[in-house]
């Protein structure tokens, strides 16, 4: 019986034989060991199944705004499919997140937007990141509720959004459980008991 | 070459003898860093499915660039991490996990049984001692190789922040993985 890392192990092998093949005739690596080759075969034969793990996740596209808001547009947009996916655009990072978050929670979509600060560490529990301003034009995503349901008790989808102390886009995404850091705590209320 | 060979190999030469036509290299490579991939994204995503789809992922792409890397850079390490931060930025900024590595090299998708979790997790478990080790390393160490390694941050850049030369940044980074190197050795 074989397993997800063999598996994967075996398709990686395959595939590095196929993308390299032209290359076989000169391994000049060799010259820094010594000792006769003799083959080496994986243990297990790969077996592969034909469900994509992610096939029925809706392609979203992150498409995202930061630019200048002018007065008269509103805070977010929220636009509700047939298929009950809704896509999410944040025109105002400050005043956008908290009544989006109602009503994403009353949509039932498990994902929640979080403001987030230059404090929040780089590693560990935060996925945070900075990214050019250059590369989002627009904030935007899609959720939907079979994403939503993928998440393991417990775990709440979260989309994080700020700006570092040098004015650049934090942002952060992925799935999260208690015990959060201490710079998402403030919204961990919303998080684990969204509203009605 | 017999793959006991192969384990003797730095990770830098396992990497050129991949793109020199040798795949039982890069099956090395992968058996060698499966884990610490597998427990930086499962510590970021907090499921054990997005972690070993993006490590899948990751690996692909890193098999794809193997052509491109040149020892004396940047550690295989850091630039195997590399490649997995910005799988998981795509991933994330489109919502789903990228395939396009994979699709690229003819991968198929691989399903995910329970008892895959459960392999994923226990090797993420284990690994996980490297980010523990990480934030044990001497301040300075810690920084460098979070700043570099994690958030991919330019030498110049890092040494503003840390107010100290490029060089003694390189010099922290160099060091600081080196140490957790050890650390690893040790604990296993």
């Amino acid at each position: 019986m074989t397993d997800y890392i063999d598996d994967l192990r075996d398709a990686l092998r395959d595939a590095a034989a196929r993308e390299y093949s032209a290359a076989r005739a000169s391994r000049r690596w060799r010259a820094r060991l010594s000792g006769a080759d003799r083959p080496f075969t994986w243990g297990r034969p790969a077996a592969f199944a034909g469900i994509a793990l992610l096939a029925a996740v809706a392609v979203v596209t992150a498409v995202l705004w930061l630019g200048a808001t002018a007065t008269t547009q509103p805070a977010y947009a929220l636009v509700q499919h047939p298929d009950g996916s809704v896509t999410v655009t944040v025109h105002n990072l400050r005043t956008a997140l908290t009544p989006l978050n109602a009503r994403l929670a009353a949509l039932g979509i498990k994902e929640r937007m979080i403001p987030i600060s230059d404090d929040c560490p780089r590693s560990n529990l935060a996925f945070v990141y900075t990214v050019k301003r250059s590369q989002f034009p627009q904030l935007r995503w899609t959720f939907t509720r079979r994403q939503s349901q993928k998440y393991p008790h417990g775990v709440w989808g979260y989309v994080g959004l700020g700006r570092s102390d040098s004015g650049q886009l934090l942002l952060a995404q992925g799935g999260m459980k208690p015990p959060l850091p201490p710079c998402f705590s403030s919204t961990l209320g919303q998080m684990a008991t969204p509203t009605p | 070459m017999a793959v006991e060979r192969l384990d003797r190999l730095s990770d830098e030469d396992l990497l050129v003898a991949t793109a020199e036509g040798s795949p039982d290299a890069f099956g090395v490579f992968y058996e060698r860093h499966i884990a610490l991939v597998l427990a930086l994204f499962r510590q970021r995503t907090g499921s054990a499915e997005l972690a070993g789809d993006l490590a899948g992922e990751t690996f692909a792409a890193a098999l794809l660039s193997c052509r491109r890397f040149r020892p004396g850079g940047p550690p295989a390490t850091s630039w195997l991490l590399g490649i997995a931060q910005n799988k998981l930025r795509e991933s994330a900024r489109r919502h789903r996990v990228e395939t396009t590595a994979r699709e690229r090299l003819g991968i198929p998708p691989l399903e995910f049984r329970d008892e895959d979790l459960e392999r994923i997790e226990q090797l993420a478990d284990e690994a996980s001692d490297a980010l523990v080790l990480l934030d044990q390393l001497p301040p300075a160490q810690r920084d460098a190789v979070r700043g570099r390694v994690i958030d991919e941050r330019e030498y110049r850049e890092l040494a503003q922040r840390l107010s100290c030369s490029e060089q003694l940044v390189r010099q922290n980074v160099s060091r600081g993985l080196r140490r957790l190197r050890n650390g690893l050795k040790e604990a296993q």
